[in-house]
């Protein structure tokens, strides 16, 4: 599961925005895109946090009703802490109503940390070009094999799971 | 990609980086974008960084590093020298 | 050591070759050089952030993406403020940080990162916040001076605000 995809599935909630320069946009979402630029709606935007301590500074809150935020001035975003699991929810959910043999779309999104690797390594087509396929199998046999501490309620959870699946198809699995 | 070629040569071996933190460690990956990963790390200033006592590997950003410092037998400059001839070469076509 | 003999061949694209190129090829490929490669083996792991603006974040890394942005899960922010050995905490929940904004992250031991800790005196975060914000300050003024002295020799420093760490 790629930030992005969390980011995107986020959508209907409450988020708050630190911006390069210190300013916090804490609005619903409404929209995300592939470079990261928000919609929010309900908006409401300050000045920095953290200055409850120092009385004096004056701290000045704009309220609009929806903005759009370019996703380069993004600094890091504040997501409900509720937001894994519910995507999570989405993707078994939507599992559960498809064919099971649909194996690529699985592995396309059960995976976490691993296969965010793949995923990051098919879009990037265009820049890691001094990768060899062979080069990629090396490495995934590395870490399916490396005593990884199980995580519980972790996206590497999900891999333990299908382990024994992704070794068969392994063939399957091209770029 | 000169330098990403020339930095993969030098895994395994130990650098040191200055980027206000000076940081040792033993190069264990690097990417085109010279972004590092070295295991192994100690710090020169502890005090602002004190977390870093119990961190044994990192990666750190190429773009905010300063220096990476190496040792003379690391390098072979003249193949490098060639390298760089070569690359200015094919750029030129 | 022989192994440095056979990569170095592989630094000069097209020269004499020691080993063949698939062999060099195969050793290198053990490594895979790229952003995600690095940072996949932290999934899961608590690991520290260094935002270039300074902030210091503790949290279990659960996604991360080709340019380094990466979801930290139970993000806390911590200030260390050590001219006093004090420092202070605050959750921040969910965090999505963006790569751009990544100065370093690294696993940290959890079995030892609380080693320094007990030694530094906690204090409330509002007003940690307020010291950083002061010596952020206070360093920017000193920079900045430092830049107009270079400048009258010619020399150009560069010191950016965002540049805090």
């Amino acid at each position: 599961m790629l930030p992005l995809y969390l980011l995107t599935n986020a959508k209907g909630q409450q988020v708050s925005v630190e911006l390069k320069n210190g300013e916090i946009v804490e609005g619903e979402l409404t929209n995300v895109d592939n470079w990261m630029n928000l919609t929010l709606s309900n908006v409401s935007q300050q000045d920095t946090i953290g200055n409850s301590g120092n009385i004096a500074f004056q701290k000045e809150i704009v309220k609009s009703q929806e903005v759009y935020l370019r996703g380069t001035y993004i600094k890091y975003i504040k997501l409900q802490d509720n937001v894994i699991d519910q995507v999570k929810q989405q993707i078994s959910n939507n599992n559960g109503s498809k064919d099971n043999n649909s194996g690529n779309f699985r592995r396309g999104n059960k995976f976490g940390g691993r296969d965010n690797f793949r995923r990051g390594n098919q879009n990037n087509r265009g820049y890691n070009n001094n990768q060899s396929g062979g080069g990629r199998r090396p490495y995934q046999n590395r870490y399916e094999n490396s005593q990884r501490p199980s995580s519980g309620s972790g996206m590497g959870g999900f891999v333990q799971q299908h382990r024994s699946q992704r070794d068969t198809n392994n063939a399957n699995v091209e770029f | 990609m000169l330098f990403f070629s020339f930095f993969k040569t030098l895994v395994d071996q130990e650098v040191t980086l200055k980027n206000d933190i000076e940081l040792k460690g033993t190069l264990k990956s690097v990417d085109q974008f010279l972004n590092l990963k070295l295991d192994n790390i100690s710090c020169s200033n502890e005090s602002k960084y004190p977390h870093l006592t119990s961190v044994r590997n990192i990666f750190i950003r190429g773009s905010t590093v300063r220096y990476v410092y190496l040792n003379k037998n690391m390098v072979d400059t003249n193949l490098l020298q060639d390298a760089a001839r070569r690359e200015a070469m094919t750029e030129k076509k | 050591m022989s192994t440095v003999d056979i990569k170095k061949p592989q630094m000069g694209a097209g020269g004499p070759k020691k080993i063949t190129e698939g062999e060099a090829d195969l050793y290198l490929d053990q490594y895979n050089f790229t952003t995600t490669a690095a940072i996949v083996g932290s999934v899961d792991r608590k690991i520290f952030v260094l935002l270039r603006d300074g902030k210091m974040l503790f949290g279990v890394l659960r996604t991360f993406d080709q340019y380094a942005n990466v979801i930290l899960e139970h993000c806390v922010e911590r200030i260390y403020v050590p001219e006093s050995n004090q420092y202070a905490e605050e959750t921040r929940g969910l965090f999505m940080v963006r790569g751009e904004n990544v100065v370093m992250l690294g696993e940290v031991d959890i079995d030892r990162e609380d080693g320094p800790l007990e030694s530094m005196e906690r204090i409330p975060f509002a007003e940690a916040s307020k010291r950083r914000r002061d010596g952020d300050e206070a360093r920017y003024r000193h920079e900045t001076a430092k830049g107009k002295q270079l400048a009258r020799y010619g020399l150009l420093y560069d010191f950016h605000k965002s540049d805090m760490y």
